[in-house]
């Protein structure tokens, strides 16, 4: 299958047009963090994997805007596409609710682990209420850290069995802390 | 569901386990911009994602919601990210045994998911070697080897259990974990579908040589080990509205 890279070939994009099906999965595939990337550029959390989903689901549903894209670098105009939803996204949230999104705040999309406000709340609020303090070194160091078992292990002094039922237990005290009803 | 919530945070669990179809998934989207309740539930399962570093990428979870079909590359790193089995080169080394020529082929249109499914649950049973790669057990193990798992749940059952039990009915608990404290774990809560799931990490036991048993035992509801314990003193395993799975392994002196 021609693959949407930088030039996309005639037959290619009659069948992009077309919003035949593998052509779509193809484009889902290869594109998907330009489009999750340029929406995070935005907002993150809930509202980024909303606004991702609702650019895909235009792709596949929206025969306009398939065709609006006469050709050249795909992943580019999926780009200006994403971030001009994720825009749009914004004001329509603003709108519906009154602790909007600032568009003019960096969203700065982090992969660190517990970045955002509510995140850092939530983990000092488990820190604090229900992790035992004995195994505190085993959350730091597997779940903030992401050291490796063999690492963590090595770090605080543990039999990677010991670590190993521990980080079991804390597994297990995070699922009920962040996701039970009542959460 | 305590009254005050809404019915879409169990669209919520269900997109994160993904086991939601397309339409709830637009149902999910449309309700989420306007309900900072749900929208902060949302961020809890992402947080916890982030944490133990589990569950379904990103791209998974949305393609499913959009009736896509994860790519074979993108699945294999949705095994990747939960579970690490005596180490990060180990989980890799898993990933790849439990990877090839395992992963279920969905059918080529938008919406439908899944060929024919085996219709039985299943408990794959791997072991992992001081130092070495996790390789699924053929039959024979040795007494200081660490154990990994994974599941087949076809028939979508919510809870498993996951023990041995050697010559001398001694048992040995791998899922839930319980060396024997005063409370009583339950069984584990688990995902539909044929997966394979990882679980959690390897464990090891100090094993005496001869026969265990290894038993997956699939349920509905979250029984402790207590009640399992005491069945297994009555010779009364078997269950209604259960499903086990069973593996005779031999436990002998140290393999390579």
């Amino acid at each position: 299958m021609q693959k949407a890279t930088q030039e996309a070939p005639v037959e290619w994009l009659d069948r992009f047009h077309a919003g035949e099906r593998p052509v779509i999965e193809e484009v889902y595939r290869t594109h998907f963090r330009t489009v999750d990337g340029a929406v995070g550029a935005v907002m993150s959390g809930a509202d980024r994997e909303t606004a991702t989903h609702e650019v895909f689901f235009r792709l596949i549903n929206n025969d306009g805007l398939r065709r609006s894209f006469k050709g050249g670098d795909l992943g580019a105009w999926l780009a200006v596409v994403s971030r001009n939803h994720a825009i749009d996204y914004v004001r329509r949230r603003n709108r519906e609710s009154p602790v909007g999104i600032d568009l003019g705040a960096s969203a700065a999309h982090s992969t660190a682990v517990g970045d955002g406000a509510e995140a850092r709340l939530l983990i000092e609020r488990f820190q604090r209420e229900i992790l035992p303090p004995a195994w505190a070194g085993v959350f730091e160091v597997r779940m903030l850290r992401s050291l490796s078992q063999a690492e963590a292990a090595a770090t605080l002094g543990l039999s990677r069995t010991t670590l190993a039922y521990r980080e079991l237990r804390i597994r297990l005290m995070l699922r009920k802390f962040l996701l039970e009803d009542g959460a | 569901m305590p009254t005050g919530l809404c019915r879409e945070r169990g669209l919520i669990k269900r997109h994160f386990r993904g086991d939601v179809s397309s339409g709830e998934e637009g149902e999910l989207r449309a309700h989420l911009p306007a309900c900072a309740a749900c929208r902060g539930y949302y961020d809890r399962f992402l947080l916890h994602a982030r944490l133990t570093r589990s569950g379904r990428s990103p791209s998974d979870r949305l393609a499913i919601g959009l009736g896509l079909h994860p790519a074979p590359a993108q699945g294999v790193r949705a095994l990747l990210a939960p579970w690490p089995l005596a180490g990060v080169a180990a989980a890799v080394a898993l990933l790849l045994v439990l990877g090839r020529g395992t992963l279920e082929s969905p059918a080529s249109d938008f919406g439908a998911r899944g060929a024919a499914t085996p219709s039985r649950s299943a408990l794959e049973i791997y072991r992992v070697p001081h130092n070495q790669k996790p390789a699924p057990v053929e039959g024979v193990i040795s007494p200081d080897d660490e154990l990994a798992f994974a599941y087949r749940n076809p028939l979508k059952y919510k809870h498993l259990l996951v023990f041995g039990i050697d010559d001398a009915r001694t048992v040995y608990w791998f899922h839930p974990a319980w060396n024997g404290q005063a409370a009583t774990p339950v069984a584990i809560s688990i995902a539909p579908g044929v997966g394979p799931h990882e679980l959690g990490e390897a464990v090891r036991h100090d094993l005496r040589e001869g026969t265990l048993r290894v038993i997956g035992l699939f349920t509905n509801s979250p029984l402790s080990v207590a009640v399992i314990e005491e069945r297994i003193r009555r010779g009364a395993l078997d269950l209604p509205n259960a499903e086990r799975s069973e593996t005779k392994l031999k436990v002998g002196r140290a393999l390579p």
